[in-house]
Order: structure tokens, then sequence, then C-alpha cells
């Protein structure tokens, strides 16, 4: 269906559960195309954690929708929440939850474990060509014994090779030298242009929010500019 | 299918020390309860069993215990004396199959030597033959018990025996020596088959040969007879007889016909039973006793368990985040939980056996009792309990990660 990919968040309202309600998110309206890359900017505190979670059903809008192809994903229970995000999502999450017990390789491709007993030997190729993509190359290395800069390419290299319809990374750069977040930067758009997957990435660095089609300015939970970059 | 154990693994490395914490727990839980049951057990068949070829025993008045632990179990003290006359009257009741005195008091190399009769000895017919060599036949032979460290055809002195002498059986001892009935002389004949019992440490002589040892005469009218009749004008005074009845009501008449004028009568099997019904009472103590401490057990396992699931939160949010169904987060938490619980039941069953037989070795040094273990499914009991309820509460992390606010566990920073 032509239509797989398509996010919209409608009147998307996050209010902290205290005594005092602080209010993390107040959106009114957002809309993406299936394929289209995004760009979230904004200081730290300003909500674009809280927005990407917020889309993949981590954490339900104290009102509001999330229409994923039209169905509204912060309606679902909790379990068909978790199956959609296991069908159609994928997330680079600002720590990387990577499981630091488990090899690289165990790690980029912990979701097929939830089904499958082994993984395959063309499996397995297609994960090292992942990583190396990503410039990792040793993917029987613990996690754990990775410096911050693998770590992170590797929360990439997870997300990527399940093939998601939509991409949530949460400054996927952060902890990157110049050339390994291009590495990152560009198998993330390749990605996108490729299978059509809609590509949202939360970052400062305005070498990564300069390759967006657009870029939405957050501040205090609010939109703040909704500039368009082509 | 999936694979959960990917996961356990990753739970269990991260855990380390704290599991193994919670394996040893269990373990040593298990193993308390095995070994308590084990062994009370292997106490009960062993004492029961030692006690076979003794129907009723009569001795003077005074302590029933003392008796039946004196005559069955050969615990050295020093019995009250009743007349010998009752060996004949018992000669000629119709009542009585076969009867044995009993005499003790003499040691060899720290065996106790015991006088009786052959009937005793073959333990009322029962066996045609000894192990080795043959029955005593004359004042001055001896049959030694299965497990006395003597040669066959060796010469003996017995010594008047010492409460105070606590040199190790079989060993030769100063004090014995300067105690020695230098005019006796026996030697050992035979061999006697095992009983798993006390006796089986003993040296078995004529009661005759203990009488004459202590200058009491033989109680026959002739010299060089062994055994029943005892047909002397004066027969030796003596602390015990075991008496075979013929028939179980002649067991009762004949207990309660000597049960005055100074005499005691009783069936050692009644005495253990009352033994172990106290013993019971101990049971039922430990009984709770140790459901209390599986109880105390299990709620520090689940609480080591919660305790470990809030370290490892993220993890599970992010098996969520990734789109695991309750399904395998659930088998993940069960699996990691049920493992540790029940390699700990395994390594306390083998614990408790180890622990048991150890126990059983040290107790039948100390008591001469055989105590072999047998197998037994209802020791497991404790650790199958221990399993059910743990495998109840090992689902708990999963209810709990169901619960987790994906977004806090996973927000960062
Ligand atoms: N679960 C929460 N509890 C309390 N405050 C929260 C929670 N989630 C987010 N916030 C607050 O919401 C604001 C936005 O946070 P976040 O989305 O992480 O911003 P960013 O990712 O842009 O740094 C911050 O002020 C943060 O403290
Ligand atoms: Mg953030």
């Amino acid at each position: 269906m032509g239509l797989s990919g398509q996010i919209t968040a409608l009147r998307l309202d996050v209010t902290q559960p205290d005594a005092s309600p602080l209010r993390i998110l107040d959106l009114p309206h957002l809309a993406l195309d299936a394929g289209e890359v995004i760009g979230i900017s904004g200081p730290s505190g300003s909500g674009k954690t809280s927005l990407l979670h917020c889309l993949a059903g981590l954490m339900r809008p104290t009102s509001g929708a999330i229409l994923w192809n039209e169905r509204d994903i912060a309606a679902l229970p909790t379990d068909a929440c978790d199956l959609w995000r296991r069908e159609h999502v994928a997330l680079v999450f600002q720590d990387f939850q990577l499981i630091p017990e488990l090899s690289v390789m165990e790690n980029m491709a912990l979701p097929q474990f939830f089904s499958q007993w082994r993984l395959t030997d063309t499996q397995k190729d297609s994960l090292h060509k992942q990583g190396l993509q990503l410039g990792l190359n040793n993917l029987h290395q613990r996690a754990s014994s990775l410096s911050r800069g693998e770590q992170q390419r590797v929360a990439v290299a997870r997300s990527l090779w399940h093939q998601p319809d939509l991409i949530l990374a949460d400054e996927p750069t952060a902890s990157l030298d110049r050339v390994h977040a291009d590495k990152v930067m560009q198998a993330l758009l390749e990605h996108a242009r490729q299978h059509r997957t809609t590509l949202i990435v939360a970052s400062h660095d305005p070498a990564v929010l300069g390759l967006m089609d657009r870029v939405i300015g957050l501040e205090n939970g609010r939109t703040a500019t909704g500039q368009a970059v082509s | 299918m999936m694979n959960p154990l990917i996961m356990v693994k990753a739970d269990y490395r991260a855990m380390r020390g704290s599991a193994w914490a919670v394996v040893l727990l269990v373990a040593f839980a298990v193993a308390i309860g095995v070994a308590l049951s084990a062994q009370e057990k292997a106490l009960r068949t062993g004492t029961t069993r030692a006690a076979a070829d003794f129907d009723l025993v009569i001795g003077a008045a005074g302590s029933a215990t003392q008796l039946v632990m004196t005559t069955v179990y050969l615990q050295p003290e020093a019995l009250p004396l009743m007349p010998g006359e009752i060996l004949k009257s018992l000669g000629t009741d119709p009542r009585v199959k076969a009867f044995a005195p009993i005499a003790f008091g003499d040691v060899v190399r720290g065996y106790p030597v015991i006088g009786t009769t052959p009937d005793f000895v073959t333990r009322w017919g029962r066996y045609d033959a000894p192990m080795q060599g043959r029955f005593f036949s004359g004042e001055n032979e001896a049959v030694i018990g299965h497990d006395v460290a003597m040669q066959l055809g060796e010469e003996i002195i017995p010594a008047h025996g010492l409460g105070s002498d606590n040199s190790a059986k079989g060993a030769p001892s100063a004090l014995e020596a300067s105690h020695r009935h230098e005019t006796t002389r026996l030697r050992v004949v035979g061999r006697l088959p095992a009983t798993g019992s006390p006796w089986d440490k003993a040296i078995l002589v004529p009661i005759e040969s203990v009488w004459e040892t202590h200058g009491f005469g033989n109680g026959h009218r002739q010299d060089g007879r062994i055994g029943a009749p005892f047909d002397a004008e004066t027969v030796p005074p003596l602390p015990a007889i075991v008496v075979k009845p013929h028939r179980i009501a002649d067991a009762y008449a004949l207990r309660s016909d000597h049960r005055k004028n100074g005499l005691m009568a009783l069936f050692p099997a009644e005495i253990l039973v009352s033994l172990y019904r106290n013993l019971g009472d101990v049971r039922d103590a430990m009984l709770v006793a140790s459901i209390l401490n599986g109880v105390l057990i299990l709620g520090a396992v689940i609480l080591l368990i919660v305790a470990l699931f809030s370290l490892r939160r993220r993890s599970y949010a992010l098996l969520r985040a990734l789109g695991a169904s309750a399904l395998y987060s659930g088998a993940v938490a069960w699996l990691g939980a049920f493992g540790l619980i029940a390699v700990g039941c395994l390594a306390g069953l083998a614990l408790g056996w180890v622990l048991t037989a150890a126990l059983s070795l040290w107790l039948s040094t100390q008591t001469g009792l055989d105590l072999h273990l047998s197998p037994d499914w209802t020791q497991t009991l404790p650790a199958l309990l221990l399993l059910l309820a743990g495998s109840l509460f090992a689902g708990l992390p999963a209810v709990m990660a169901y619960r987790l606010s994906l977004h806090e566990a996973l927000r960062g920073e």
C-alpha cells in the first residue's frame, strides 16, 4: 500500500503526570508523508525525545491522536501498540539502549529472536554488510566493550537492518566524529530513499539538519519554526 | 520459534554474583530439608532392624530404656542383676520357644565381650553356620561379630570392662591390659554375618565362660556344657534375658508374668515405637521449621528477583520498545528466575544427599547401627514445593515489565 509510512500527529498534547502539571509537548498538527525526511531541532529540554517517543507509542499523549495510515496508535492497547512498533518502527535511542552483555550481532538482530531460534547464514551475511556500511568490522564483540561512538553506530545499524517503515533517530550522531557522522547520515538517508521509509531525526547539528527535507523547530514543547529545506 | 534464552543469558551475565547467591540460597534450603528427612528415615529403619531378634527382654526392675539400650544397642551401662533361677522356670515354660541369657562387662581390645548361648548366636536358628569358621562349642571359644578386627584362631584374654576407658575399638590399651582375667583364654572360632547393629562389633562367648571368669560357677550340674537348660543348684545372677515366645499371645502373657517380683519385661519394638513417637513430635516440629525455612527462602528469592528486575528494567523496557510480545518478555523473565531456582533445587538435592551420607557415616561409627540410605521420592518434596512456588513467582518480573513506562525507562540522561 502506498500509504505505508504516513504518520500524522493531531493536536498532540503531553503533560507530565505530576501534581504540578508541566506541559511537555503541545503540537497543533504534524503530518508526514511516506518517505519524507524530517529534522527536529531545538535546545535540550525542548521536547525532541518526548515527541519521538510519542510517535513511537512509547508514551501516550494526554490528549490527541497519532494516526498511522489512519489508525490511531495512541488509542491501541499495549500489546497491539508493541506489535505495531515491531512491524513498522525502529528507534535509535538517544542513549543507544544496547544490551551490554550481548554481542554486536545479537544486539543488531535482537528483535529477530522474538520469533526465531537462531539466525540463518543469509541473515548473518546481511548483518555483516550492514555493520560494514557503518564501519563496524567485528560483530562478535560484546557491546559493553565498545566505545560510545561504536555503540551509537550499532544502535543505528539495528534500526536499519530490520527495514522499518518509520525510523525515529534521536540525536544519532551526537557521539560521532565528522567522518562517522556522515557515514551514519548517508546510511539513514540512503535507506529512506530506497525503501520509502519515513525518517525523523532529532538533532542540534546544523550539518545533519541541512540534509533534511524539512526541519521542525521545537521550543518548550511547541513548534517554533516550520522551515522547509529542500 | 522464539528464543528467549539469548536474553536469559544476558540477564545471568549481568547478575553474575547475585545469580549465584540465589542458587546457593535455594540449594542450602533444599539440602537441609533433604538431609533431615533422609536421616530420620535411615535412623528409624536402622534401629528397627537392629531390634529384630529381640522379641521380649527380661531384666531386673529399673529403666526400660536402659535395658533396651544395653541389650539391643550395647550401650555400656551397668544393669541391675536378677536371680538366675528365672532361667530354670523359662526352661520349662511351654510358652517359651527359646531364650538366651545375656551378660556384659568384659572387653577385648575395646570390643565388648558378651556372654550368651548358642540359641542366640545362631539368632534362634536363623543362621545354619557363621560366615567364617564355626559357632562356639565350649567355654573357651568365642565367635566375633562381622566387623571385629580379629583373625580366626586368635587367642584373646578378656579384661574387666572399664567405663572410663575411651580407647578406640580394636586398639590395645594399657588400662585394659592391667585388668585382664589372665586365667581365661578364649580362641576365636568363627565370624558372624552382619546384622547392621552394634552386635557386629562384639565378641560373643558362652555365658558360662563369663560366669566362670567371675567366679560364679557355670550354671550347669555337669561341667563343660553350654547353653540351656541351666540345671545347677544355684544359677548365677544375670542382667538380661532375651526370650523368643511361641506366639504373640505368649509374648504378652510372658511379659505380664515377668513384671512383678523385682523384674521387668518389655518389647524393645514397643519401646522404639514410643521413642519414635517422641521423635515424631520432633519431626513435626522440624517439618514446621523446614516449611518456615522454605517460605523465608522463597521470600528472599522473590525479593532478590524483584530487586534484580529493577536493575534490569531498562532491558525489559527495551524488549517491549523493540516490539517483543508479552509472551516473549514473560518467557525471558520466567525462565530466568525459574532457571536459578531449578538449578538451586538440583544442587540442593545433591548437596542434601552428600550431607546425609556424611552424617550417616558419622552416626554409624557412633552407634554401630547400619544407617544406609535408601533413595526416596518423598525427600525431593521440599525441593518440588519450592520449585512450584518459585515458578509461580518467577513470572512476577514479566508482570512488572508490563507496567513499565517505556518512555521513562528509555528516556536517557
Ligand atoms: N517522564 C518525565 N518526567 C518528568 N519530566 C519529563 C519527563 N519526560 C520529559 N520530561 C521533561 O520534558 C522536557 C522535554 O524533555 P525531552 O523530551 O527529553 O527534551 P529533549 O530531548 O529535547 O532534550 C524536559 O523539560 C524534561 O525534563
Ligand atoms: Mg532528548
